[in-house]
């Protein structure tokens, strides 16, 4: 087993964010009581709205690495960005795959224009854009700088958003605390407690994949380093 | 500041002076705009009532696509040519060198909004002079906000491969909520709305191209440094 | 090489013994290069590596070495349109590589085989254009001295479009003096000039009140005109001399030994 976990590289941190998302499955599935109107489908709705924070939370943290990195021109926050964009990038596609899940049974159809999900709509289309820049921009000398400006301007971007779909679909301010989707104020106490502990585990879980996905680019510069070296010692050795 | 105002004067008038010796992008400008128009009403093939309901979304994306089209090859050009390390060069302030560029796509779309608009209103059967004063102001607030975005994003895209596809992908999405609000409050104002009847969005509109056209002044510097 | 580059440093901390220093680049007060240290990598690429190089006060060095050594890179640094990823450069004593100044454009002249020139604009057009830019003052009558001094005042309302390369260069060479500026920075300046043309060039590039640094492919051209050489590769900086202590036809040999 201690074989295994080392094989697996399996971290202190690694094994909370398991034993929490074991928990928060039984508090969502089993623990939480069935919603009265909606169903056991509404039980979605603990991953579904973790999963939102999750992805508009991280795109704030590519905004913040991204204004230190034009600051400072320190690789580690350019990987700080790009780490938090690709798995904030996960959340938000799971948002974007649970929320049609719970939608069709909720409103008799996968897909409607509410504010929330447009929200999570575009902000999945900028974090396409910003893993797009990377992937198409890779051969470019600047690119890090164009990522750079494009987490920082998205980032500014998320309250005009916010605003823009909720007005869009005729809301006002006052109702924006969860109160469509047919949360907040019918909301249970256990329900609530379990919605709190799937987003502090959820938090968790994101905290750990970014901590691995830095830790592997870093390694991806180290092993570009090693090959530098070699390449300039050993002339041809190394194919590109 | 007041030099930036003057130095952005010269890249301006350098532009215009450009354009008014070639014409490429207004015109290509205009007859893509005119094309969209077209190519919607054959794609609703809808009766005069809703016509005009889509028409301000219409004609948001026609003028959207035309602005891209302004901000891409208010670069390009440059770039392919090299004369954009000239102006680089120079002992100005970069910021200086962005609003000029901003000017001149602010300048090329309203000339386009102006020529377009009439043929909306042939086309679509639409009645504006009683809102002319009201439009004017939504589509100069509007056209600013969404320049500034589109001439920063340019700049970034016509150094990419893929120059003419990452245009839209970047900037679409964060142009998102003025491309609501603009159709939001032309929507409004054809329906004979007041400003009350739209103040949410005209603060939206007014506060995120004054945010953004901040914000890119200020990157643009470090866009253009290799 | 070595002593030279301290006393620069010396020269840099104590203004007051600039006199002494005089003909040292890197003093302050006296226009000439210091490069130090200087590195860029472009993502896995080593362009420069640990360059160091001086070209003092009025002199002229032609840098040498093959394609992709790292010369553009270097120029683009020091003309301020590429961020070092290391290191420092040094303009009049002052370093620029810190913070862009923006006056260090009018320091600085630039001619490359890219023009900078408007094709749909005519030659005044963009003369003028430049000038106006730079804040070069008495504007009309330097465009005029200039477009004498590079044979094209005939030419001056003409579309730059419609010009020949070699005009176009010339032109260019008049946008690069517009400004008067103490540092030339020269990219192929030889691309597409004819005999009359490289004659010319020549005649401004003997002002010895300007410092020059060349970069190029061409070897003779280099040296008949430059008090030094250096020759760049794979990012390093190689070889240096001067060139009063090399004959053309050993410089051949010498330049195929450190640049394959």
């Amino acid at each position: 087993m201690a074989g295994l976990a080392t094989r697996l590289r399996i971290t202190p941190f690694g094994l909370i964010c398991l034993v929490g998302l074991v928990a928060s499955l039984y508090l969502s599935l089993i623990w939480a009581p069935r919603e009265r109107v909606m169903g056991d489908v509404q039980r979605i709705m603990y991953f579904h709205v973790a999963s939102a924070w999750i992805a508009e939370f991280a795109f704030v943290l590519v905004g913040v690495s991204s204004v230190i990195y034009l600051w400072l021109r320190e690789r580690r926050w350019d990987i700080v960005a790009y780490s938090a964009a690709e798995v904030g990038f996960v959340f938000c596609c799971f948002v974007m795959i649970t929320g049609p899940i719970w939608g069709k049974p909720v409103w008799g159809t996968w897909w409607t224009w509410d504010p929330r999900l447009t929200f999570s709509m575009i902000l999945w289309l900028i974090y396409v854009a910003y893993l797009m820049l990377r992937v198409y921009g890779d051969d470019l000398p600047q690119v890090k700088t164009f990522l750079a400006v494009l987490g920082i301007l998205g980032t500014i971007d998320i309250p005009f958003i916010h605003f823009a779909t909720m007005w869009w679909r005729g809301l006002h301010p006052d109702s924006l605390v969860m109160t469509e989707e047919g949360l907040g104020a019918g909301m249970e106490v256990d329900m609530r407690i379990a919605l709190a502990v799937s987003a502090v585990v959820f938090t968790l879980l994101f905290f750990y994949l970014m901590q691995r996905r830095m830790a592997l680019e870093r390694l991806r510069d180290e092993a570009e380093d090693l090959r530098e070296r070699v390449e300039h010692r050993h002339p041809g050795s190394v194919g590109v | 500041m007041r030099s930036m105002l003057a130095q952005s004067w010269q890249i301006y008038r350098k532009d215009m002076l450009v354009e008014y010796r070639t014409r490429e992008r207004v015109v290509t400008m205009f007859v893509f705009s005119l094309i969209v128009v077209i190519i919607f009403n054959f794609a609703f093939n809808a009766g005069a009532d809703v016509l005009q309901r889509v028409a301000p979304g219409m004609i948001w994306v026609a003028f959207a696509f035309a602005g891209m089209l302004s901000a891409s090859r208010s670069f390009s050009p440059e770039i392919d040519r090299g004369t954009f390390d000239g102006l680089l060069l120079a002992p100005i302030d970069r910021g200086s060198i962005f609003l000029g560029k901003l000017l001149g796509n602010v300048t090329l779309i309203g000339l386009v909004q102006l020529a377009v608009l009439p043929l909306f209103v042939l086309f679509f059967n639409m009645t504006i002079l009683p809102y002319l004063s009201k439009l004017l102001v939504i589509f100069f607030l509007g056209t600013v906000g969404f320049s500034s975005v589109a001439t920063l994003f340019a700049a970034v895209a016509v150094n990419t491969r893929m120059r003419d596809v990452m245009l839209p992908v970047l900037l679409l999405p964060v142009a998102s909520p003025v491309l609501i609000a603009l159709v939001e409050t032309t929507r409004t104002t054809f329906e004979g709305g007041d400003w009350q009847d739209m103040t949410n969005w005209i603060r939206l509109l007014s506060v995120f191209t004054v945010v953004f056209l901040v914000a890119s002044v200020m990157l643009f510097e470090y866009i253009v440094e290799e | 090489m070595g002593d030279r580059s301290a006393s620069g440093l010396a020269g840099a901390s104590g203004a007051a013994s600039a006199s002494g220093l005089a003909g040292v680049a890197g003093a302050p007060g006296t226009p000439g290069i210091s490069v130090r240290q200087l590195t860029k990598t472009y993502g896995r690429f080593r362009a420069l590596h640990r360059v160091d190089m001086e070209v003092a006060p009025g002199t002229f060095l032609a840098l040498f070495g093959p394609n992709g050594a790292g010369k553009s890179t270097l120029l683009g640094i020091i003309a301020g349109l590429v961020r070092p990823s290391r290191g420092q450069v040094f303009l009049d004593g002052e370093q620029i590589t810190k913070d862009r100044d923006e006056d260090l454009g009018k320091r600085i002249g630039a001619l490359s085989y890219q023009t900078y020139l408007y094709d749909e604009l005519t030659v005044l057009e963009n003369l003028r254009f430049y000038g106006r830019l730079f804040g070069v003052e008495n504007r009309e009558d330097r465009i005029g001295s200039l477009l004498h001094t590079v044979g094209m005042e005939a030419r001056s309302g003409s579309p730059v479009r419609t010009l020949s390369r070699g005009m176009r260069q010339r032109v260019a060479l008049a946008r690069a003096l517009l400004h008067d500026p103490d540092i030339l920075l020269l990219d192929e300046p030889y691309t597409g000039l004819d005999q009359d043309a490289l004659v010319m060039l020549k005649t401004v590039l003997a002002d010895r009140k300007k410092t020059i640094l060349l970069v190029t492919h061409d070897l003779v051209r280099g040296l008949e005109s430059a008090d030094r050489v250096a020759i760049l590769n794979r990012g390093r900086l190689v070889y240096e001399a001067e060139t009063s202590e090399l004959s053309p036809a050993d410089f051949e040999q010498t330049y195929r030994d450190h640049a394959m």
